[in-house]
């Protein structure tokens, strides 16, 4: 009699322990999840496999692309986006294929695959001690700009590896805060290298 | 030990078992859910022209039409029909997404000999692009049926949406689940006219 009673004395506990344990650990896709860099404009940040140097950010009603020797002009509900940056591989060749703009309440806008394939814009393929010019360009509403940040990998759901965060927080704008918007953006222009 | 107390013979408690056993095993299958599948469900139907919150989108059926010409990238073939249905999404979660895919459905009659849909976004007929947070936009979604099996004057769609789950049973992540059929809409249909 006393050995069942302590037997579910023993039960008790343990139920007791692992309730508290899942609500106050951290859960699995917490602990294996993405490695933030934490980082700011114009400055070089360091991935695991990559390092990059944002340039600059614009904004645009409208989007000229050319792809396969066909120019379009793509239109949007809200503003594109178009973020300049210099790429490059640390230890090996990789390829950096997630974006996502990151307005200030949290929406993840990620990269626009409106644009279909057309050089300069993800996925791109880096090589270590070969700086590339890269561009990303998202889609996102007008007041997802200020206090945005953006978010680099190289892959869509990085797991136990780094991913890059930087603080938008400079760029063209008026007094009160508003971006300035162009209204027409040609990807074919060239982009401003930092540094040289 | 029953038959101690009440003084049963031992055919009675062998009815008495198998029949406590049935009852048990039923209310056991209700409290699990077995009968939810039973086709006596009426779904609400959806207004045209109107939002409407479905899960993760908000959406507003526009207009249908069937018709034997090319629209968008999709052909009809001989003895097939392309379903045209109109529609305004709006992504309601955090994050990207091409989950609209799976929104609207035709009646299972039809859609067991319909042709996957293809679906344009009708600003720059780009295929199945990302819908970001909150910016509503116009899509078409093209089903190609067998012409004996087109809708004539109505075109039916059930509307299937999900629920969010804050953490799922096997990692924890947050989510999206439980394909449901929340609605109906029923839309009328244009027929274009066919050219010989």
């Amino acid at each position: 009699m006393k050995r069942r009673f302590g037997n579910i004395i023993a039960l008790c506990l343990a139920v007791a322990l692992l309730y508290g344990m899942q609500h106050s650990k951290p859960h699995y896709m917490d602990l294996t999840g993405p490695i933030p860099v934490y980082g700011k404009m114009h400055e070089t940040v360091r991935a695991r496999l990559f390092n990059v140097t944002v340039d600059d950010v614009a904004f645009a009603r409208e989007l000229t692309v050319e792809g396969f020797g066909t120019s379009k002009t793509l239109t949007t509900s809200g503003v594109w986006v178009v973020v300049s940056a210099q790429l490059e591989a640390t230890t090996a060749s990789n390829v950096v294929a997630q974006a996502s703009w990151v307005g200030p309440t949290g929406l993840q806008y990620d990269s626009s695959d409106r644009t279909g394939y057309v050089p300069g814009l993800p996925p791109h393929a880096i090589d270590p001690g070969l700086p590339k010019p890269a561009r990303f360009v998202f889609e996102t509403l007008p007041d997802q700009v200020s206090g945005a940040t953006l978010i680099l990998s190289n892959q869509l759901f990085p797991r136990l590896d780094s991913q890059v965060r930087i603080a938008i927080d400079r760029f063209k704008k008026f007094n009160d805060g508003q971006p300035l918007i162009l209204d027409s953006f040609d990807i074919r222009r060239p982009m401003a290298v930092s540094g040289n | 030990m029953l038959s101690g107390v009440l003084k049963l013979g031992s055919k009675a408690i062998a009815w008495l078992t198998a029949g406590l056993g049935t009852v048990a095993a039923l209310a056991v299958a209700i409290i699990l859910g077995a009968f939810e599948a039973t086709p006596d469900q009426q779904y609400p139907q959806y207004p045209n022209n109107e939002t409407v919150d479905a899960g993760q989108w908000r959406i507003k059926p526009l207009s249908a039409r069937i018709t034997s010409k090319r629209a968008f990238g999709v052909s009809p073939k001989d003895g097939q029909r392309g379903v045209i249905f109109e529609a305004e999404l709006t992504n309601l979660t955090a994050r990207s997404s091409k989950d609209y895919y799976g929104v609207f459905h035709l009646p299972s009659l039809i859609d067991a000999q319909a042709e996957k849909p293809m679906i344009y976004m009708e600003r720059d007929a780009s295929l199945l692009p990302d819908l970001h947070p909150g910016m509503t936009e116009k899509m078409a979604y093209i089903w190609l049926v067998p012409a004996n099996t087109a809708p004539s004057d109505t075109v039916e769609l059930l509307v299937t949406a999900k629920t969010y789950k804050a953490r799922d049973n096997l990692t924890g992540s947050p989510g999206w689940y439980n394909d449901h059929t929340a609605g109906i809409v029923r839309i009328p249909a244009s027929t274009e006219a066919e050219e010989q």
